[in-house]
């Protein structure tokens, strides 16, 4: 892993007009990415988890232009790539690929394997010669363990766990540097998932690959995850390496969410925490701290006051008004 | 203990354009008073069709083969369908979806929908109905009910149509419930509050619980006892912590390896090679051997029985008694 970051965003924001009004003020708006900040280093595997709603996805398609920012900026690899234009953005795609949920409804039914994972190829190496386009097929199909075989065949022929071994080889034919995996294993069986978690890891190794994984399964996230992002209505919550995280999490939310996880132990049953109440809709979120509707630790000021992310260890910050204060305690400073 | 579901040796069959097929084959099972049994499967399994299968709730292209169902000491399957209808399904076994938006009819108020299946079952005026329902509500953890009665399902969210469901199938106080996946729609923290909520329900009412389920985390949380299937087949069952702590069938060995853990740190994942095959591909034998690292011609041509290791019941010849002759 290099320390240099390959990505680094800056108050990303994306707010989706909900209602028109004459008075730009009167207007209503989801804020579904709101002033996120993170930096993803070169090599590195950062997971993005959060419940439904949190933003992740929007996230993940704002990142690769799917969706227009609001605004904020987004440098890769060292270029601010929030203006690029329809040509520019061409040329990025190369180097950042998306990995859907649903593996079959990203490949056209009607087109054979060879054509979907080729069809990359066509678009960007103009000067590959069918037969050098056909080895290259062969070759990333035995990347991702699939045989030569295949290539006649059509997506329906396989299973979910095979179809999305194709969808992978189709993102890394044209060798990108990142590859932004959003639910990639959740719509797989268990035993087909730690298959492609395995995959996703060696192909990591083998092509030098940096991993945005995008999960609301907190075990899968953990296991793939060098760091992890905890998002919540659309605001960063917290940020740590992946085993800081798990062992010393300091968001109230986080806390929250992994002390809901199972500890899949029938003799430990009692230990999972009930996190009450749900996310409230996005349309009118909290003002303050957003997760001040359901925290158990919430304070009076939480409701009006909206914490900024701090540093709480060794490239570790969350953003919590208690933490706030429990620092400034320590240090004596006043706020 | 009284045994409240007792499922025997049923076999399900569905007809397809390419044939018929059975989507589970002498499946046998029995749940007790008060007791959790989590059936347990990846997809494909025929856990879904098994209790679809006790609900009477298959699709038209498919019909019990054999087999029996008693329910609280009946056979349902030899009472005529009004019977069934009439004083079993709803009354002494209710169920719970994946998904209640589909589940839900959405252009009915939650409070006529509750109500609907209490006057079905009871001889009870309509003010008392809604007065159950109401209490009913309020017993799943629904903030307001009254004024949830007067919504329609698209106005609550994911968590709270999972409890209008369940109080719906707590109403007439079954004797059990099966619960279909009722979480996988849900997130994690919703999960933890419905698991907690169907645990805590399942005291008050003394009911039982037959939980389907492919996540190996929630079986380890609510169950007494488990059923793992495979490819339309029982491949083990037994007491919850006799199969986390000693699985016996490669499968299920297979399964619980490839949990991700969270205490440990892991660099490869176990994996069971291959994936679940096409009901219409089943292998011969052990439907498991093309996945199986132990293997054997027998294997690949004859089906395994069932034998008893301690507690559990295993289908796979790991577990025959020795004869003079098998040697591996």
């Amino acid at each position: 892993m290099h320390d240099t970051p390959l990505l680094v965003v800056e108050n990303l924001n994306k707010h989706f007009l909900l209602h028109k009004a004459l008075k730009q003020e009167n207007a209503v708006y989801v804020k579904a990415v709101n002033n996120v900040s993170f930096s993803v280093k070169e090599g590195e595997t950062l997971g993005i988890v959060g419940e439904s709603g949190c933003g992740k996805s929007t996230l993940g398609r704002t990142l690769i232009k799917l969706l227009e920012p609001t605004s904020g900026t987004v440098f890769f690899e060292g270029k601010n790539i929030s203006t690029y234009g329809k040509h520019e953005l061409r040329i990025l795609r190369e180097r950042m690929q998306y990995i859907f949920q649903d593996p079959y409804s990203s490949m056209n039914p009607k087109m054979t394997i060879r054509d979907i994972v080729s069809e990359p190829l066509e678009n960007f190496r103009k000067d590959m010669s069918s037969s050098e386009r056909e080895e290259r097929v062969a070759e990333l199909l035995q990347l991702v363990g699939l045989s030569r075989e295949a290539m006649t065949r059509y997506p329906h022929e396989f299973s979910g766990g095979q179809r999305q071994r194709i969808v992978i080889a189709r993102g890394i034919a044209l060798n990108p540097r990142l590859l932004i995996c959003d639910e990639s294993v959740s719509a797989l069986d268990v035993s087909v998932q730690a298959q492609i978690i395995n995959l996703l890891q060696e192909l990591k190794q083998k092509l030098s690959l940096t991993y945005l994984f995008i999960s609301h399964d907190l075990r899968v996230v953990k296991f793939i995850s060098d760091r992890i992002m905890v998002l919540y209505l659309g605001e960063v919550m917290e940020i740590a390496p992946s085993s800081a995280l798990f062992e010393n999490p300091r968001h109230p939310y986080t806390q929250s969410l992994i002390g809901s996880i199972s500890k899949g132990d029938p003799r430990s049953r009692a230990e999972r925490h009930i996190l009450e109440g749900e996310i409230p809709n996005p349309m009118n979120a909290p003002k303050g701290c957003p997760f001040s509707s359901r925290c158990p630790v919430v304070m009076e000021r939480c409701h009006s006051e909206k914490p900024q992310l701090q540093s709480v260890g060794n490239d570790h910050v969350a953003a919590c008004l208690r933490l706030t204060q429990t620092i400034s305690q320590r240090t004596g400073d006043t706020v | 203990m009284n045994t409240i579901l007792e499922v025997k040796d049923l076999s399900v069959q569905f007809r397809t354009e390419e044939g018929s097929f059975h989507a589970i084959e002498h499946v046998s099972f029995s749940v007790q008073e008060q007791k959790t049994l989590a059936i347990v499967g990846e997809s494909g399994s025929g856990k879904s069709v098994t209790s679809l299968a006790i609900m009477q709730l298959i699709a038209e292209n498919g019909n019990i083969t054999g087999g029996e169902i008693f329910i609280d000491g009946q056979d349902i399957l030899k009472l005529s369908r009004k019977q069934v209808q009439h004083s079993i399904l709803g009354k002494k076994i209710s169920m719970i979806f994946q998904e209640p938006m589909t589940a839900l009819n959405p252009v009915i108020r939650i409070g006529e929908q509750i109500t609907e299946s209490i006057l079905e079952h009871q001889q009870v005026s309509k003010q008392e109905a809604r007065k159950i329902a109401l209490d009913t509500l309020k017993q799943v953890g629904i903030p307001s009910p009254e004024q949830r009665m007067k919504q329609y399902p698209h106005q609550l969210s994911g968590g709270m149509r999972q409890r209008v469901m369940i109080a719906m199938g707590l109403v007439t106080k079954p004797k059990i419930m099966i619960a279909d996946e009722p979480t996988t729609a849900l997130d994690v923290t919703i999960e933890a509050q419905i698991l907690n909520l169907l645990e805590e329900l399942k005291r008050t009412y003394k009911t039982s619980i037959l939980f389907v389920t492919h996540d190996l985390n929630i079986v380890a949380d609510i169950a007494d006892d488990v059923l793992v299937m495979y490819c339309g087949e029982v491949i083990e069952k037994g007491p919850v912590v006799d199969i986390f702590e000693h699985p016996r069938h490669p499968y299920t060995k297979g399964l619980l390896a490839t949990m991700p853990s969270l205490d440990q740190d892991e660099k490869v994942l176990p994996t069971i090679k291959g994936s679940v095959p096409n009901i219409s591909k089943r292998p011969q034998g052990c439907h498991f051997h093309p996945r199986c690292e132990h293997a054997t011609d027998q294997c690949r041509t004859t089906k395994p029985q069932t034998y008893q290791v301690g507690l559990q019941t295993v289908q796979c010849f790991l577990y025959a008694p020795k004869k003079e002759s098998s040697n591996a």
